[in-house]
């Protein structure tokens, strides 16, 4: 069972969830304040972060920022329906999914399973490494490299490309992606994919120039490719 | 209901006036009086006294004496009884008295009772005169009483009958 | 009993300047001209009089009269006549004479004024009469007396003047001419003061409309220039006090209204955190409970379950206080319709023959998918549960005036919603039946769907079918706007 850091300041929540978790079997770490979660960041080595953005002092956002610098471990954000502008600054400061308070633990754990699975491959015999122009996707090892310097990658970003690039050139809709890739229903907020979206372009993509990989279909969704020059 | 009434108003005020300015041009009158009757001058005696004939619509026109001579009062009696001249029938004048041929003088005379009254005596019936007669004589003898004596009453004497007290209408 | 005037306050206000100016006009025109009228009809009669009166007295006569001698005295008389030539009759006994050949006596002179002129006493007399042609004319009698004996006796003798008012009748009728000529222009004049006057009571009238027009559009700031002591000033400072009054009481009932939703925000908002440490451990004690003696496990229950329903109340109020702060957002994305109501009818389970679905294919809306979702789910679900299953829905897309329109119609097969309830399904906590004092939901699930269809810039209805059900109807643009 993954070990979980839960960084809550309010007593309750914190008692609840940590509980809550704990029952179902989790290894589970509580910090009241994000500089007390980001010390327990290398000794408690956590799988995954369960985040409040509302915290004082240091806040989530901030947190969420200076876990990202070092480290690719999953986030998922506790937030209120309504803190919208936190919501965004949260998915763009990196976080992978969110979870609007209050919320029953069986909620809390089935995030923390979606965003922890590996994506199934859905072929088996395609090569292990597929370069796209300039972008080699290790399936099986779960990297990407651009003109050969890896990409830390988000565990979501990770499986937005590779759900992408398994189907060059075809177009998903945000809520088909949902569905797939963060395990949401069809009707979850399109934001988590347009900010997912917007950061894996920020390290994949040329910043100067169009989007050559994550390519968006107005009206649609999104689509990898096609890339023009791609070396196979 | 006042609304009506008002309009009412309105309309009247608004058609009024013009009806007023419509409603004259020069608009018969009945008979005005205005101011006296023109006095001309008659050359008469002022002391002769006056006969009295009648016009053809019954009102008495005196007929006054021109002669230079002052008659006496029977003779002014006697003038009015012989009846109008041609003068005054050539203008329509006539008499109402009962002819008297040529009659006595005698049957008539004219005397004063009291400074107020006067009396004369006429050789017919008085009884039955018609009243315009009765007016020739009493206002012809009153003439003759003059202007000394105001009101003068007269007594009319006939054979048989007296009338007493007549007065003169004519003139104030 | 309240009349409609038939004419503008300006025409009336016109029309009584011209009534008053006309009224004074006229009657003042009618009285001068009556006055004048008189004034020359009374110089005609008197000097006509009066010369007839001086041309016979001091006149020496012979009576009896005869004929030569009288006819001698009226053609002397003709010559003159004053003030302009008139025709002279005498009248002695039995004697006519006349200064005109024909007749000898005139046909104007009346027996009234005859009969007036040879009383014993007689005076001078005159009389206005009018011919058979409507011509008027003045008749004058002046019966001539003499003195005798210190008396005045009537001669017999009257002679009658006859003239034609015809110069006078001219005079008289200029005079109406000018009165009539002078009025119409007078009153075209008076048009020019009575508009200026009209504008200058109704400026301010207008004023006051467009400022309660103001009023009524909600500008309650809305305030008019009091100017002078008059009584229009005075209707404008009521207006100011109404307005200044009414602004102050909508003020307060705005301010308690906002003090009122923010209160039931912070509420919520306070419960909020409690609630998710509580809604985190119900697991805990739903799991627990079945090792507990029974009375214990089913206090457990209930305070799991109810736990829950507390969640979703406070959520909803949540929900409820965005949209009356405004704060509500859309996340807009281009989804396929059928896709979208198949994906929330599947969620909820309800894809098991209950609820049939007539869906277009292909199909593209832009709408905030969250959203949608809720207003589906609380009109299906609330079909199922006060109406009852089948329940049909019905997705149509059709042209509008501004651009093409998504209609979702929910129809189900219950008795129907009764009419006095159907103007309140909407509002928040009306329950339709007085005796549930608690539905499965949180009684703001409507309330929350029109909000949401509101905010994608459509609406909602409620009717009853054909068929007997209720069918709520979602009406909204097929592509919202952010």
């Amino acid at each position: 069972m993954p070990r979980v850091l839960l960084i809550e300041d309010d007593p309750s929540i914190r008692e609840g969830v940590g509980l809550g978790l704990r029952r179902r079997g989790h290894e589970v770490s509580t910090a009241d304040t994000g500089e007390a979660g980001l010390a327990l960041m290398g000794g408690f080595r956590p799988e995954l972060v369960l985040l409040d953005l509302m915290l004082p002092g240091m806040n989530g956002v901030q947190v969420c920022h200076r876990i990202r610098e070092t480290s690719e471990v999953p986030i998922i954000m506790l937030t209120a329906r309504g803190d919208d502008f936190d919501i965004v600054i949260g998915l763009e400061a990196g976080a992978d999914d969110y979870i609007v308070k209050p919320a029953r633990t069986e909620v809390i754990e089935a995030r923390i399973r979606a965003v922890l699975r590996r994506l199934a491959d859905p072929s088996g015999v395609r090569p292990e490494v597929e370069h796209h122009g300039e972008l080699a996707i290790d399936r099986a090892g779960l990297t990407v490299a651009r003109s050969g310097d890896r990409i830390a990658l988000a565990p979501s970003e990770l499986k937005l490309l590779l759900h992408l690039s398994a189907s060059p050139e075809q177009v998903f809709s945000r809520q088909q992606l949902l569905e797939y890739v963060w395990e949401h229903s069809y009707h979850a907020d399109a934001r988590l994919v347009d900010a997912c979206v917007r950061r894996l372009r920020h390290k994949i993509e040329d910043p100067d120039a169009a989007p050559r990989y994550i390519q968006t279909v107005r009206g649609f969704g999104y689509r990898f490719g096609p890339v023009q020059g791609a070396r196979r | 209901m006042t609304r009506l009434r008002n309009a009412a108003a309105a309309v009247a005020a608004l058609l009024g006036p013009p009806l007023l300015l419509a409603g004259c041009g020069i608009k018969p009158t009945g008979v005005v009086e205005s101011g006296a009757a023109a006095n001309v001058v008659v050359n008469a005696p002022d002391r002769a006294g006056v006969v009295y004939f009648v016009t053809p619509d019954d009102k008495l026109v005196p007929s006054p004496q021109v002669d230079s001579t002052l008659p006496s009062p029977v003779g002014t009696v006697l003038r009015l009884l012989s009846g109008p001249g041609p003068q005054e029938r050539a203008a329509g004048l006539g008499t109402r008295l009962p002819g008297w041929e040529g009659g006595a003088p005698a049957a008539v005379s004219v005397s004063f009772t009291s400074p107020q009254s006067i009396e004369v005596k006429v050789p017919f019936t008085v009884m039955d005169l018609p009243e315009l007669a009765m007016r020739q004589l009493v206002c012809t003898v009153a003439s003759v009483a003059g202007s000394e004596i105001p009101d003068v009453r007269v007594t009319v004497r006939g054979p048989g009958t007296t009338l007493f007290g007549e007065r003169c209408d004519i003139g104030r | 009993m309240r009349r409609i005037a038939p004419f503008g306050l300006r025409t009336r206000l016109i029309a009584a300047f011209l009534l008053v100016a006309a009224i004074s006009a006229v009657s003042t025109a009618a009285l001068t001209y009556q006055k004048a009228r008189n004034a020359i009809l009374a110089q005609s009669q008197d000097m006509a009089v009066s010369t007839l009166r001086d041309q016979l007295d001091s006149k020496n006569l012979r009576i009896p009269m005869d004929q030569e001698t009288l006819q001698a005295l009226v053609s002397e008389f003709a010559k003159r006549g004053k003030p302009r030539p008139w025709a002279v009759f005498g009248e002695y006994a039995d004697l006519r004479a006349s200064s005109h050949i024909n007749p000898p006596t005139s046909s104007v002179v009346t027996d009234e004024l005859r009969r007036q002129v040879v009383s014993a006493n007689p005076h001078g007399a005159f009389q206005r009469v009018e011919d058979a042609s409507g011509t008027p004319y003045l008749t004058v009698a002046m019966p001539a007396v003499f003195t005798h004996q210190g008396k005045r006796e009537p001669t017999g003798l009257v002679v009658y003047a006859v003239m034609p008012l015809t110069t006078e009748r001219e005079t008289v009728d200029a005079m109406v001419d000018a009165a009539k000529q002078g009025a119409v222009p007078g009153l075209a004049i008076a048009v020019v003061p009575a508009l200026l006057a009209a504008r200058g009571v109704l400026r301010p009238v207008r004023h006051m409309r467009r400022a309660a027009e103001r009023l009524g559009r909600g500008r309650l700031d809305t305030r008019i220039e009091v100017r002078g002591a008059d009584e229009l000033a005075g209707l404008a400072r009521t207006f100011n006090e109404t307005a200044r009054a009414l602004e102050q009481s909508v003020s307060e009932l705005q301010d308690a209204e906002v003090r009122a939703r923010r209160f039931a925000s912070d509420v919520s908002h306070e419960l909020r955190t409690p609630l998710a440490g509580m809604l985190a451990v119900t697991e805990v004690l739903d799991e627990d409970a079945e090792r507990l003696d029974p009375d214990t496990a089913k206090a457990l229950r209930l305070i799991s379950a109810e736990t829950g329903k507390l969640a979703d109340l406070v959520e909803d109020l949540m929900e409820i206080s965005r949209f009356d702060a405004r704060a509500a957002e859309l996340n807009l994305d281009d989804v396929d319709i059928a896709v979208a109501v198949t994906k929330t009818l599947e969620r909820r389970h309800w894809d098991d023959g209950r609820v049939t679905a007539e869906l277009p294919s292909g199909v593209r809306a832009r709408l905030d998918p969250r959203r949608f979702d809720v207003v589906l789910a609380n009109l299906v679900g609330n079909a199922l549960q006060h109406g009852g299953a089948p329940v049909t829905v019905t997705v149509t897309a059709l042209p509008g005036p501004d651009g093409e329109r998504l209609l979702i119609e929910v129809a189900d097969s219950g008795p129907g919603i009764a009419p006095e309830v159907l103007p309140h399904i909407f509002d928040r906590f009306f329950k339709a039946d007085a005796a549930r004092t608690r539905s499965a939901g949180s009684g703001l699930g409507l309330a929350i769907t029109l909000e949401n269809a509101r905010l994608h810039g459509g609406t909602l209805y409620a009717a009853n079918g054909p068929g007997g059900g209720a069918v709520l109807t979602l009406d909204m643009p097929l592509e919202a706007d952010a």
